[in-house]
């Protein structure tokens, strides 16, 4: 009996012990699966992060550049403007001109065009007149010389 | 103004015409379907399935329900305009190139190239009201030109036919540049007058029918009086021109045409000039144009209001063009 | 004694046998000869032969004796070894003087023959003495101070008045004249017409027939300045290049002329004034004068031909009696312009220059400069590059300045009646630049050339001033790359003002006060656009239309103004008082009444068309109920 006692006993150990490994076996898979995940949470973590980084300086080097080609457009348009308006310039003028945004600019700009092309028409407008003028002048003088020329 | 362009044939339009009131669309092209579209959407509403050759030309009767089309494979065809079906067909031994009802509705002509060993000529028939007792084409009730003298009838091509006002005469275009006018009744000849030096491509009358409008090669088209066949005004140009039409509405003209393919010498866009022009009817004054064709214009028509015009080419596209305030607002 | 006929030549000809019919050729007949009698014969024959000796070896002289007076009838017969010698004495000879009496014409045997068997047809030139005192420089009395211009298709000739505000050409009186070609003279007062026999002459008012020149198959004319002589040209027959007086109808004299030698026409040059005409032969330059027609004094005081090797081109200046020709390269001397006076044959300057391929001489409008346009070769005779030699006239000896362009030049052009020029310079088949140069002047020092402006990246080949300067058209023509854009320039502030194109374009045309520019194509190039346009200086189109066969638009020249330098500054000072508001009024005037008067004619017309239609409606209503 004293045998089947211990034998009881060896066999609950043994039941306990399994019990024991099993319950760790789970413990340590539990843990495991949670570093798992944890480490899956922080590379996913870590990926966004860049993502996101990458997307920044990328938005932040498009917006250099776009800055970057609206300063230059304003340069061109900026010295265009001086040379259309050569002889009119002014210092308080240019930084006025320096200052402007770029639509303001544009405006601006598309202003001195239709200025610069009526300044042209104007200009032709007179040479057509006092060409037309002389022509009719000289020809006025001439008349009577070529009258007198086809009497002798 | 924006066109509705229309897209539809495969080949170069050979005719355009509007229904009475003005809101069927029909076009013939040398494809062999005519078509019917919707005047104000550009939408298709149908294709006739008959014809074995190009469609030269086309008409529709007065209630839209009937229409009659000519073409290259030597018949003339009556159709259901609403069901599509084709009601009649009547075989000639040439290709047909002009059909037309008369007012009334009930006789039809129907014009005979000059091909295959025919005299060009011009055939009346009488259109029954059931299709069965059509007579078929070996049996016209008229005959203009066929057996007849060269010196009444064209030399060459008939271009066009139309009927006068009261359906009283017949008026033939052709390629030898003359204008005749026959008696409906006793196919007789009435008038006549050398319009062009060259050949005459089409003539529409104004929508009163008091005025033929040619087109010629000779780069011009012309006002004739339609009863006196008397010469009114020249419309020039710098290119033949295939089509021209008078407005229902505003002392206008336009004229579509341009050099073909085959005349153009280089390959340069400019050379085509494919745009329609607009004059003015009493001053003969080139007015605008409004521009749009890749090829030659072949087909003219206004709307019935005058609120609109289309044109086919030989691009194979129809444009409908309505006219946008700015028309309304030139002067003359 | 009277002038032989022709048909005395044929009896003559016909007793006297000597001559085989195979020499015809290579004899000539000489008039002009002095008449003697048997005893001095044989000494006339002698000094003749002598005479021909010069053109080449003389077989024989004959002067026949008129049987009735025993005198030699003024002419005679020199047979040569070679027809070329024959041809060679005509050309080099005729006009020869013999001695004060005596001057010698010449002719080739076979000629006089060939044209003594044109039958009846042939009728004598018959001289047109305009007796009509019409006045022939009529269209230079226009208040408005219109050009005319003349257009040609097939061989119709309709002549325009360029009307500016009308905006379309106004047609002058029919012309009556049909020709396959026209041709104005050098002042404007003639209009030629080519016919098979000749020449016809037109003017005046009503452009009645001022003049006609016999000539079979003439093809090709040419104007001296002043309109004193006419010089046509003919590809058949020997001394088929003949200079006649146009007031008199004379044919002044006659040369062989050939383009075999792919000379340019004109063949004759003629200096300013009328007075002299130069040609170029083979290492040979002729220079005559008008008065008689005959060679100025070599140096060696010799009337005949001034030896020049390899001379190439000839070009007077157009103010002075001064040419300039250039010779090129030859027997290791460099080639060379030489600037020549005329009669007294002294050279001015001379200036050698190397590794040319070709030169152009452009002299400016006033003869203040010449400018040698030069193709470069290199050592290798590789085509390289083009510069400019610029001579300066109006300097003491005649300085040259070297105008380096470093660049295929395609045009170079002088601005009338200035100090500067334009040229088109770039790589071949790419966007060319205009540059501008202007010759400035320093105390005393000669003028140097200065860029003063240019425009870059243009679709031109070809430079137009204006004709009163100041004003330049470059236009792009017969390329297809460039075909037919034009610019229109100011060249005093370099700006352009306009630009326009006319597609196809093959000839431009500036009308002669400056003011409006003339584009055709011709139905030469093109089939379907022939037409032209008239544009103002600016660029904008005035007038366009297509003509069918339409082959040629000129405008007509102006004979050079009679104002004195006091004149212009009268009309100056007079536009600036009153004139300019009053030709302002006048043209205000001109428009309104036009304006009113097409109002008229459209109201006119409205209503006529609008009785028509009303008729054609009545009928029809009557014919309805009936």
């Amino acid at each position: 009996a004293e045998h089947q006692n211990i034998l009881a006993r060896k066999l609950i150990i043994e039941r306990r012990k399994e019990e024991r490994e099993r319950m760790e076996r789970e413990k340590l898979e539990v843990t495991k699966k949670k570093e798992e995940a944890e480490r899956k949470a922080k590379e996913e973590a870590e990926l966004k992060r860049i993502k996101q980084a990458t997307q920044r300086r990328e938005l932040e080097a498009k917006k250099r550049e776009t800055e970057e080609t609206q300063r230059k457009e304003k340069e061109v348009l900026v010295e265009q403007l001086k040379q259309t308006m050569e002889g009119q310039l002014s210092k308080s003028k240019i930084s006025k001109l320096e200052a402007m945004d770029q639509e303001t600019l544009k405006q601006e700009h598309k202003k001195h065009k239709e200025k610069e092309k009526e300044r042209l028409e104007q200009v032709i407008k007179e040479i057509e007149r006092n060409m037309n003028h002389l022509e009719l002048a000289k020809r006025r003088v001439e008349i009577p010389k070529r009258k007198d020329e086809y009497v002798t | 103004m924006r066109p509705i362009l229309l897209y539809g044939h495969s080949r170069p339009l050979t005719c355009v015409k509007y229904n009475r009131e003005g809101d069927l669309l029909f076009t013939a092209s040398k494809d062999h379907f005519p078509h019917v579209w919707y005047a104000d959407s550009g939408e298709r509403l149908g294709v006739y399935v008959g014809h074995a050759g190009s469609v030269w030309h086309l008409d529709v009767d007065f209630h839209s329900e009937r229409m009659l089309t000519g073409g290259a494979d030597n018949t003339m065809r009556l159709w259901d305009v609403q069901s599509g079906r084709n009601l009649f067909t009547f075989s000639h031994r040439a290709p047909i190139r002009c059909v037309e009802f008369n007012t009334g509705d009930s006789l039809a002509l129907a014009v005979g190239d000059n091909l295959m060993g025919q005299t060009a000529t011009v055939m009346l028939y009488r259109i029954t009201k059931n299709a069965a007792d059509q007579k078929p084409f070996e049996d016209p009730i008229a005959n203009f030109g066929a057996g007849r003298g060269e010196d009444t009838m064209h030399r060459g091509k008939i271009t066009a036919a139309h009927w006068t006002s009261l359906n009283k005469h017949i008026v033939t275009a052709g390629d030898d540049g003359f204008l005749r006018k026959w008696d409906s009744e006793t196919g007789k000849l009435v008038g006549e007058t050398k319009g062009h030096n060259s050949a005459i491509r089409n003539f529409n009358f104004s929508d009163d029918r008091s005025f033929i409008i040619t087109s010629s090669a000779d780069a011009s088209a012309k006002l004739f009086d339609a009863v006196t066949l008397e010469h009114l005004k020249t419309y020039k140009t710098d290119r033949p021109v295939n089509s021209a039409v008078v407005s229902p509405l505003r002392n206008h003209i336009i004229l579509g045409g341009g050099q073909e393919a085959i005349d153009v010498t280089t390959t340069s866009s400019r050379q085509g000039k494919f745009e329609c022009r607009i004059y003015d009817l009493v001053h003969e004054d080139y007015i605008g144009m409004v521009k749009g064709h890749f090829g030659p214009v072949n087909a003219l028509a206004f709307s019935p209001s005058g609120d609109a015009f289309v044109s086919g080419g030989e691009d194979g596209t129809v444009r409908v063009n309505k006219f946008d305030q700015s028309y309304y607002n030139l002067s003359g | 004694i009277s002038e032989p006929t022709q048909d005395d030549f044929l009896k003559i000809s016909h007793r006297q046998k000597p001559i085989k019919k195979d020499n015809f050729d290579s004899c000539i007949i000489c008039d002009g000869v002095p008449v003697v009698d048997a005893e001095k014969l044989p000494k006339l024959e002698k000094v003749i032969a002598k005479v021909f000796a010069q053109a080449g070896n003389v077989l024989r002289v004959l002067i026949p004796m008129d049987d009735q007076t025993n005198l030699s009838p003024g002419i005679a017969f020199v047979e040569f070894e070679t027809p070329d010698q024959a041809k060679l004495a005509v050309e080099t000879l005729n006009s020869y003087k013999l001695d004060k009496k005596h001057t010698l014409t010449l002719n080739i045997y076979s000629d006089i023959e060939k044209y003594s068997k044109i039958p009846e047809v042939h009728q004598p030139p018959s001289r047109q003495v305009y007796t009509e005192k019409e006045n022939i420089k009529n269209w230079l009395l226009d208040e408005q101070a219109r050009s005319q211009f003349l257009i040609r298709h097939s061989d119709v000739v309709e002549v325009f008045w360029n009307d500016s505000g009308r905006q379309q050409p106004e047609e002058d009186i029919q012309t009556n004249i049909s020709s396959p070609f026209v041709q104005w003279s050098s002042t404007g007062i003639y209009l030629a017409s080519f016919h098979e026999r000749g020449i016809r002459l037109w003017g005046g008012p009503h452009w009645s027939e001022l003049a006609r020149f016999e000539h079979i198959g003439a093809q090709l004319i040419h104007f001296s300045p002043k309109d004193k002589f006419l010089v046509t040209f003919s590809a058949t027959g020997t001394q088929n290049l003949i200079v006649w007086d146009i007031r008199t109808g004379k044919q002044m004299r006659a040369f062989d002329a050939s383009f075999d030698g792919a000379p340019t026409w004109p063949l004759l040059k003629w200096s300013a004034d009328d007075r002299f005409f130069g040609r170029v032969a083979t290492d040979t330059l002729y220079m005559y004068e008008t008065e008689t027609f005959n060679h100025i004094q070599n140096k060696e005081g010799k009337k005949k031909g001034i030896e020049v090797k390899a001379i190439v081109t000839l070009e007077w200046s157009p103010t002075e009696n001064v040419v300039a020709f250039w010779q090129p390269e030859i027997d290791n001397k460099p080639a060379c312009i030489t600037i020549l006076e005329i009669p007294s044959l002294k050279e001015v300057r001379q200036k050698n220059i190397f590794n040319v391929e070709k030169c152009h001489l452009h002299w400016q409008s006033e003869g203040k400069y010449l400018a040698a346009k030069v193709d470069r070769v290199t050592k290798a005779k590789k085509p390289s590059h083009t510069d400019l030699e610029l001579f300066c006239l109006k300097f003491k000896n005649i300085p040259v300045e070297l105008c380096e362009m470093k660049e295929n030049v395609t045009a170079f052009a002088w601005e009338p009646k200035g100090n500067r020029f334009a040229v088109i310079h770039g790589k071949p088949q790419l966007p060319q630049t205009i540059s501008f140069f202007e010759l400035k002047f320093k105390a005393n020092t000669p003028p140097k050339p200065e860029l003063v402006g240019k425009k870059e990246k243009l679709s031109v080949n070809h430079l137009f001033w204006s004709p009163q300067g100041r004003l330049l058209l470059a236009a792009g023509l017969n390329k297809s790359s460039e075909n037919g854009s034009l610019i229109f320039l100011d060249t005093h502030k370099i700006e352009i003002l306009g630009e326009g194109e006319h597609y196809m374009a093959t000839d431009v045309a500036w009308d002669p006060t400056g003011r409006f520019v003339a584009t055709s194509a011709s139905h030469w190039a093109v089939k379907h656009e022939a037409g032209y346009t008239i544009w103002n200086f600016h660029g904008k189109v005035l007038y366009q239309t297509l003509k069918e066969k339409l082959f040629q638009l000129l405008w007509r020249p102006l004979p050079p103004s009679l104002l004195s330098e006091a004149d212009l500054e009268l009309a100056k000072t007079k536009l600036q008082t009153s004139w300019a508001a009053e030709f302002d009024n006048e043209e205000n005037q001109r428009r309104t009444a036009d304006m009113i008067l097409i109002d008229k004619q459209r109201s006119e017309k409205e209503r006529q068309f609008e009785a028509l239609l009303k008729r054609r409606r009545d009928t029809h209503r009557a014919e309805k109920t009936q």
